[in-house]
């Protein structure tokens, strides 16, 4: 910009002084052109004679790894667009092959139509997005087909679709050596479509790793996307899982995930006999109530008081009452 | 006999406590207690306000404080007299003195300088005092720490503390201390470690652990309270709690009634001023202010003597000589 300002500092002097072409510019004599208006002038008035030029630099645009499709007529059914989204997938192969490079992430993009039955004029369009994540990064184009038609078998849409677009996160193929002894995945592949499969079954937020949450809240986890190498290193060797580790851990408890629902008979405002499809039994013993409430500050706020029990049988149970209800959170072996 | 909450902080304990000594007077008061400690951490920041107030609510208080002591563990004084306040006060000085801000730390060496006129409260966090003892076995640390404070405070003056907070293992713990109760035949003490006034107190109390741990409420986890137990509460309640161990409940109006310490008539003494052999310190100003008044006055007039008499005797009457002679 300095530099830009200069020359159209110069430039405004050359006319002054009546100077209005490069013919002109270049009759000049050097030094004393330089003398009066600096190197920039220097610059310019070697570029009037040809003695130098300014290199052009090339810039290309970003690549952008993305097919799209609008369809001439509304389609309803899948087959249109799993035709298409192969087709899309073939070309995008192709161009990412071409510079060596494979896909790690498909985002999937479908446009939907929503004509209002009330203003036909009016067409109020919606769109419904997916990203794949590809464990292992590949541009093989009947894996990563695959994989869309499984997430599009149970895609369900009230509305028709009008277009349809693909664009794949490209990324620098892995070259591993994998140790003789060492354990990897023998198909990643499989894995992956496995795991697609059972996202489009079950809804990906209940497939994944479990995480236990840094809270007071017993059991509480969130579920992570699967990962191989978290696999690996989940368990330091020689060091006991943290899940596994309580501060006061005497007995371990075989907990009911989810906790069993049962019905507790009190005396004194104490549990006296429990009820379930897991327990039942007259209580002998117990200690408690162990008071825990937590994330009071959000919609989330939580409490329950926690029991220690012994049955008539002998068996040590955990059980807890919240918000009126009594579950059986376990067994102690 | 009534319960009395001898282990409560106030706001004053740096987000450590979630209510003011104000709300803590009126809710012990609300509650009929006869009488209230307040412990605020290293330091007797809260006193003062907590004294007007409870006195103003017909609740007589206890001045105390939480001593931090090298090693991480925390040592619950209370102030049985005018000594005991003063030796607190000396020991706190010192601590704050040579430690930076907020990183005070009492050593265990310099409590039987100071241990006249305190009482201590024995609790689980004594257990893990490393400097306290030099093994490094924690079963060992906590049988011996009480051998330590009996030694400092004498018999009479340590008392084991026992909590309940609805807390899942807290009672092994009570166990351990009852143990050691019976064994160094010490007093049981209950008390709830109150940190607030009401339940409520407990969102304030987590709010200001984030603060002081830089976090915030989403993911500070177990950083925050487990529940809402730790308020003020009545002596139906600690008694409910504490049905297996009613003389844990006794003793703290016993041990309330020993301390009689009061900020009331505390007054204020000023430093001796050094005076020649022969003087008191009246008599050194009466000496200065005479020879002051000749050079001021060529003759002295019945009028200016008559004023300086009384001028003299009102400061010997309020015992303001040192102050005089040092300013």
């Amino acid at each position: 910009m300095e530099g830009q300002m200069q020359v159209q500092e110069i430039m405004a002097i050359l006319h002054k002084w009546g100077i209005h072409t490069l013919g002109q510019l270049a009759a000049l004599d050097k030094e004393q052109l330089g003398a009066r208006l600096g190197p920039e002038a220097l610059r310019m008035w070697e570029r009037a004679n040809g003695q130098s030029n300014r290199v052009l630099k090339l810039i290309r645009p970003p690549e952008s790894f993305e097919e799209s499709f609008e369809f001439e007529h509304e389609i309803a059914t899948a087959e249109p667009l799993l035709f298409m989204l192969r087709r899309f997938l073939e070309q995008l192969a192709v161009r990412l092959s071409a510079i060596y490079l494979v896909a790690k992430e498909l985002t999937l993009r479908i446009t939907f139509s929503n004509s209002r039955q009330d203003e036909p004029a009016v067409a109020e369009k919606q769109g419904y997005e997916r990203v794949f994540k590809i464990p292992q990064p590949t541009n093989d184009v009947d894996l990563l087909f695959r994989m869309l038609q499984t997430h599009l078998e149970n895609f369900r849409s009230e509305d028709p679709i009008v277009a349809v677009a693909l664009s794949a996160e490209p990324i620098k193929p892995a070259r591993e050596q994998f140790g003789l002894f060492e354990t990897t995945l023998r198909n990643p592949q499989q894995l992956s479509e496995t795991l697609a499969r059972l996202t489009a079954l079950l809804g990906s937020d209940r497939i994944g790793t479990p995480i236990l949450e840094e809270t007071h809240r017993p059991d509480a986890f969130r579920m992570e996307a699967f990962s191989w190498a978290a696999v690996e290193s989940a368990v330091p060797s020689g060091e006991t899982p943290h899940a596994l580790r309580t501060a006061h851990a005497t007995a371990a408890l075989r907990r009911f995930r989810p906790a069993v629902t049962a019905s507790i008979l009190r005396d004194e405002n104490k549990p006296a006999h429990v009820c379930s499809a897991e327990i039942q039994g007259k209580i002998v013993e117990k200690r408690g109530p162990y008071l825990l409430s937590g994330t009071w500050w959000s919609e989330k706020s939580w409490a329950r008081a926690e029991w220690d029990v012994q049955l008539g049988a002998g068996e040590l149970v955990r059980c807890h009452e919240s918000e009126g209800i009594w579950k059986v959170d376990g067994v102690y072996d | 006999m009534s319960y009395c909450e001898l282990h409560c902080c106030s706001a004053f304990s740096f987000l450590r406590g979630g209510s003011f000594p104000e709300q803590l007077a009126e809710v012990a008061a609300e509650l009929e207690m006869p009488a209230m400690a307040l412990l605020d951490r290293n330091g007797v920041y809260g006193a003062q306000r907590f004294s007007v107030a409870a006195r103003e609510h017909g609740v007589r208080p206890i001045v105390g404080a939480e001593l931090s002591m090298e090693g991480g563990s925390i040592l619950p004084v209370l102030v049985e007299n005018r000594t005991g306040y003063k030796n607190l006060c000396e020991l706190l000085t010192q601590a704050h003195l040579r430690s930076e801000k907020g990183k005070c730390a009492v050593h265990w060496d310099e409590l039987p300088e100071f241990a006249e006129g305190l009482v201590v409260l024995f609790n689980a966090s004594l257990a893990n005092c490393r400097a306290s003892v030099s093994d490094a076995n924690p079963s060992r640390r906590f049988t011996e720490t009480p051998h330590k404070l009996i030694d400092v405070f004498g018999r009479g003056n340590v008392f084991v503390e026992l909590q309940r907070h609805f807390i899942r293992g807290e009672e092994r713990i009570n166990r351990q201390l009852i143990d050691i109760a019976l064994a160094h035949r010490l007093p049981l003490l209950a008390t709830n470690a109150a940190q607030y006034a009401k339940p409520y107190g407990r969102e304030v109390l987590d709010v200001f652990t984030c603060i002081r741990e830089h976090t915030h409420l989403d993911i500070a986890g177990k950083l925050l309270t487990q529940n809402a137990e730790r308020h003020l509460k009545s002596e139906r309640q600690m008694r409910a709690i504490f049905a297996d161990l009613p003389e844990a409940i006794e003793n703290t109006s016993r041990l309330a009634e020993r301390l009689t310490f009061s900020l009331e008539n505390l007054g204020y003494e000023f430093p001796e001023y050094p005076v020649p052999a022969g003087h008191t310190m009246d008599s050194f100003l009466r000496t200065i202010v005479w020879f002051g008044a000749q050079q001021r006055y060529a003759a002295i007039s019945r009028k200016v003597k008559r004023q300086i008499e009384e001028e003299l005797a009102l400061i010997s009457k309020l015992g303001f000589p040192g102050y005089f002679l040092i300013v």
